[in-house]
């Protein structure tokens, strides 16, 4: 009869570490997306996943292309090309 | 009288005084039997009679079903507690501000001097620069009460997910932590001896998680939340 209890016990204490951690890198990557695409609807997509490398940001850029306004971001033509822009 | 008829009043008498005799043996062997039994029936008993009862005559008043909250003759030490909260967070995690709106459920007991319950929250919100996130969480909460406040401490567990902006799988990430909170009723009473009554608390919580992040080797980052919000106890 206490068997369902401790399975109960034991999955709610081992559920969270099975749901692995964020990676600082992409979590970064995905903030400064969010950021560009709000100041540039018409930008070209860009992944932020580690299957997409060439075109992940490293931390510095995504800090970069994160804390430029919206107008730094058009004038340097990060809209058109994030990478290559403002945060080269 | 003739001496035939003298002798056979004699005997007569003779047999009257041994049928008296006889009769009398007789009596006393009774009277020492009962004499055996009354010292029979004076042994001790083992087992007393129990005490009479006084009987009840008029009819018992119907109060309707037991009530399960206490009153101060009850002999239960506690109450079911049940409280649900809503309200706003700010979580600062992996150098950005997050906020969100949560709501939270606890089903526990409440005692005359402290409470104790699970609890299970959830939270949607978005990050500074607008992904959205939701976490899930579950916990224990022990508070004391003081007056109308109750001071308490949470440990909690949950699983944080960030939506991601190019693509639509989620970063997920598991956390942990201990929060500190005080519930002040502000309708209500919250007295020792008036456990059980319904409450509208104000709720503020700050807390510290832990949450896994990999910085390139597998690590935590720590984050606080400040929450604020209305409980609403039964």
């Amino acid at each position: 009869m206490r068997k369902p209890i401790w399975l109960l016990v034991a999955t709610i204490l081992f559920l969270p570490p099975l749901a692995g951690s964020i990676d600082e890198r992409e979590f970064a990557c995905e903030e400064a997306l969010q950021h560009v695409l709000d100041c540039c609807p018409d930008a070209g997509s860009f992944t932020c996943g580690a299957t997409c490398e060439p075109t992940q940001t490293d931390l510095a850029t995504s800090d970069c292309l994160r804390k430029a306004t919206c107008d730094e971001l058009r004038e340097s033509g990060a809209c058109r090309a994030p990478l290559q822009a403002v945060c080269k | 009288m003739s001496r035939a008829a003298a002798g056979g009043v004699q005997v007569k008498r003779l047999a009257v005084v041994l049928v008296g005799l006889l009769a009398g043996v007789e009596a006393r062997g009774d009277e020492d039997g009962c004499k055996t039994c009354v010292d029979e029936q004076s042994q001790p008993e083992i087992y007393p009679a129990p005490p009479t009862l006084p009987m009840r005559t008029e009819p018992i008043p119907f109060n309707g079903a037991p009530q399960a909250t206490t009153s101060l003759g009850d002999k239960r030490k506690y109450d079911l507690l049940l409280r649900g909260e809503l309200g706003g967070v700010y979580t600062r995690a992996l150098e950005r501000s997050f906020g969100g709106a949560r709501a939270d459920l606890e089903v526990g007991r409440d005692f005359e001097h402290f409470s104790l319950g699970g609890r299970f929250g959830l939270e949607a919100g978005g990050t500074q620069s607008g992904l959205s996130y939701e976490r899930i969480s579950w916990g224990v909460g022990i508070d004391g009460k003081v007056g109308r406040a109750r001071l308490g401490l949470e440990p909690r567990l949950g699983v944080l997910t960030i939506d991601r902006r190019s693509s639509r799988e989620a970063m997920i990430a598991a956390t942990a932590g201990l929060h500190a909170e005080c519930i002040i009723a502000l309708i209500g009473a919250e007295r020792p001896t008036d456990r059980g009554h319904a409450a509208l608390d104000l709720v503020l919580r700050v807390g510290y998680d832990w949450i896994e992040v990999d910085h390139g080797n597998a690590g935590a980052d720590r984050s606080v939340a400040a929450k604020l919000g209305i409980g609403g106890r039964f």
